[in-house]
């Protein structure tokens, strides 16, 4: 009997969802769903599983007879994900996406645009808001910063006690120190992985480089200037030439080097908060793990900026209940909901007033991140910077070519030439 | 069941003429039965291959992206050849295309020789140890593309790989040295020997035993006779294998011309993602403007598509030819 009343009620809801839906009005679902999905980048953790039980109990206050589900959609899968529930599958009705993506869905019609519902909400006042004017988008607000996330320089701490050397805070010292674990561990001393437009960006803003500014309306490679070129050959040079990181690096990841530092076979390398979890899961021997500190990621001289990596949380563009879906963003986004999820996932608030608390200050990794979080800049802001990293992949392919012994000034002329296309281009 | 051709050609006695129809003249029914028995198999085939050809074409004929994959969205618009023009000017699909046909006229050939030779060694050994060698081709041959990739990957990791660590340990007079940290990944040539290396291993087995099926078919006369006018193996396999086995090693090959273009599995795992444009197959990049760009580019990916399903077409309508012509369609 009760499958008839469901069938029956699903019915009406559909009903009442078609009667009023069509032409993207804001009318559509004012009914209470019986059940809203949210898609997280990353894998499936027992603590933020826990998260959204936690947030399903508080969304309940206000509408009881929902449930809300999460999928877990790993970094990776994202694009594919996303298209394919575009092309009319199993879609969310609240997606999390990488801030430097929210351009480029929203160019694609992905994201709903929220700015009416954003100027309503007073939290976003207290965010950092550099991050959220990065969730916009041709003057509309798209994304809503869920937390932020900065990369630091991970390093053996018992290691370099053990040869009497503080952790690097220049490029010169970390060349130094890495010869030194060489020498003395027969390990290499730092990673520097090719594919890993995060850290290399860090290199090039140090030295005073850019990647790419923009002059009136038009996006200039800036791979080319003084400043970008030698950063960029100091970190090819740290593998070609100095031989302090390993040829199995060339062509990967941050996530081999991770593998390595939780199996003691890596001194340093650089990578965010979240890397931790992972860490555990793939070391053979926890105690490596007690051993591993932070430091902020060495530049040029002092310290470097990193990219202000991090979530926003965006209303898909299909839901069908858009009231209901902002309230459970709003749940997911405000002071409580954001910190939660950032202490389950290894990362920081978007709330700059928080990262003051204690409890980021008093354990000496996440005190290495707080102190980086001052000191952080975003990559060009247009849809067409996922077109130019992670799909044409310019700067880690100019690094691959480079560190493969190509000549730097013709890999360097060549790879400007084609980021200045790709970001110039026309968003269709 | 499937009919033996004894059967078929036996003559089958007239039917009785179907009860409650009424009499029909006999040749009608004889013409127009063929084409009923082989209806709803064209039907299923228009339906599932025809069909998203033509769906491929017509994508590759329209500016197409992720936006027009929405509800109540613009549908893609007609951009005349704009697709083709861009492709066939770019030295880049050029240099994938001839990329492609290399590396796939590698893979045959090195898997045709390899399993011809295995086939005819199974011949010749004694049957428990032709099933041991058997079982254990079986098993590459079993092995999922997936699985066998990442191994060979393993295999030939810097400083890790079982191959770079057993060239390193060889006499440096003999491979040269500086093969503990040897990146095969990153350049066309060794990465596609690796590939090839992959390819070939599992698919070699299907042609192997394959082969041997075809050699038991041969009267053994035949070979005596060759024997008797002096002929060595060489010879006795260009003159008597070889011919005989003809139509078999037609149909092999094209199979293995038509899987080894379409190779995807292996290189992604090999290549490691999309960063390394000199490292691609065609079918790879089809993958990368259809669903890895950003955003999407259904068009062009279709255009290269269309070009790879031509090619496949041109091989396989060149077999029919030929099977036709020999009339061994039979």
């Amino acid at each position: 009997m009760r499958s008839l009343k469901t069938a029956a009620f699903s019915t009406a809801v559909l009903l009442a969802a078609t009667a009023c839906g069509g032409g993207g009005s804001e009318s559509g679902g004012s009914e209470a769903p019986d059940s809203l999905s949210v898609w997280v980048m990353g894998t499936a953790q027992d603590s933020l599983q826990k998260y959204f039980d936690d947030i399903e109990k508080r969304y309940q206050e206000d509408y009881p007879d929902t449930s809300v589900e999460v999928e877990f959609v790993p970094w990776a899968d994202a694009q594919q994900s996303i298209t394919n529930a575009l092309a009319g599958g199993d879609a969310p009705d609240v997606l999390e996406v990488g801030n430097d993506q929210v351009a480029n869905w929203a160019s694609q019609g992905a994201v709903m645009d929220i700015s009416s519902r954003t100027e309503g909400w007073d939290a976003v006042a207290d965010m950092d808001q550099a991050a959220v004017e990065y969730g916009t988008y041709d003057g509309a607000q798209y994304g809503i910063p869920w937390f932020s996330g900065v990369r630091t320089l991970y390093y053996r701490s018992d290691w370099l006690d053990d040869l009497g050397m503080d952790a690097p805070r220049n490029w010169d010292e970390l060349t130094e120190v890495a010869t030194a674990i060489e020498d003395e561990r027969d390990v290499p001393g730092f990673a520097a992985p090719t594919d890993f437009t995060n850290g290399i960006a860090s290199f090039i803003w140090s030295n005073g480089g850019e990647i790419a500014v923009q002059e009136g309306g038009e996006w200039q490679g800036r791979l080319t200037s003084a400043e970008t070129r030698e950063a960029i050959e100091f970190y090819a040079g740290l593998t070609s030439e100095e031989n302090i990181s390993p040829q199995a690096y060339v062509g990967e990841n941050e996530l081999v080097p991770l593998a390595d530092m939780a199996n003691g076979e890596v001194g340093m390398y650089i990578d965010g908060g979240w890397a931790l979890t992972s860490m555990e899961e793939q070391a053979e021997d926890p105690a490596v793990l007690e051993e591993i500190q932070a430091a902020p990621i060495p530049g040029a001289d002092g310290t470097a900026p990193a990219f202000a990596g991090g979530s926003a949380l965006t209303l898909f563009s299909t839901t069908e209940h858009p009231d209901a879906a902002w309230d459970l963003l709003t749940t997911m986004g405000d002071k409580t909901g954001g910190k939660d999820y950032a202490d389950a996932g290894g990362f920081f608030p978007a709330y700059p007033e928080m990262l003051d608390n204690e409890e980021y200050q008093s354990d000496p990794l996440k005190a290495a991140a707080a102190e980086q979080m001052k000191n952080t800049k975003f990559f060009p802001a247009t849809p067409n910077w996922n077109a130019a990293d992670q799909d044409g992949k310019i700067l880690p392919g100019a690094m691959l070519d480079i560190v493969k012994g190509e000549d730097p000034e013709t890999v360097l002329e060549e790879a400007n030439k084609e980021l200045t296309e790709t970001l110039n281009e026309p968003v269709a | 069941m499937a009919p033996t051709a004894e059967a078929v050609r036996e003559q089958s006695p007239p039917e009785p003429p179907p009860p409650g129809g009424g009499p029909k003249p006999r040749r009608r029914r004889s013409l127009s039965t063929p084409y009923l028995l082989i209806g709803p198999a064209l039907a299923i085939l228009v339906l599932v291959l025809v069909w998203p050809i033509v769906q491929m074409v017509w994508n590759s004929l329209h500016d197409y992206t992720v936006r027009n994959l929405l509800p109540n969205a613009p549908a893609p618009e007609w951009n005349g050849f704009a697709h083709y023009r861009r492709l066939l000017t770019d030295p880049e699909f050029w240099a994938i295309l001839r990329n492609t046909v290399v590396v796939c006229v590698l893979m045959v050939g090195g898997t045709m020789a390899l399993g011809t030779l295995i086939g005819i060694l199974l011949h010749k050994l004694p049957r428990w140890f032709s099933v041991t060698v058997s079982v254990g081709m079986m098993l590459a041959w079993a092995t999922p593309a997936i699985s066998a990739s990442l191994v060979f990957r393993w295999l030939f990791l810097p400083e890790r790989g079982l191959v770079n660590v057993a060239l390193d340990g060889l006499p440096d007079w003999l491979v040269g040295s500086g093969w503990l940290n040897y990146n095969w990944f990153l350049e066309p040539v060794p990465l596609f020997s690796v590939l090839i290396a992959v390819i070939v291993w599992q698919s070699f087995p299907f042609i192997a035993v394959s082969v041997l099926a075809g050699l038991k078919s041969i009267p053994h006369e035949l070979y005596e006779a060759v024997r008797v006018d002096g002929a060595g193996g060489w010879r006795s396999f260009w003159n008597v294998t070889f011919p005989m086995l003809r139509p078999l090693f037609a149909l092999l090959l094209v199979l293995q011309i038509i899987w080894d273009l379409r190779v995807f599995t292996q290189l992604y795992i090999l290549a490691n993602s999309f960063q390394n444009k000199s490292v691609y197959l065609l079918s790879y990049y089809i993958y990368q403007q259809g669903f890895s760009a950003s955003p999407a580019n259904y068009g062009m990916g279709s255009a290269i598509a269309v070009v790879m399903t031509v090619m496949i077409l041109v091989v396989t309508a060149y077999y029919l030819r030929i099977m036709i012509r020999q009339g061994e369609t039979r």
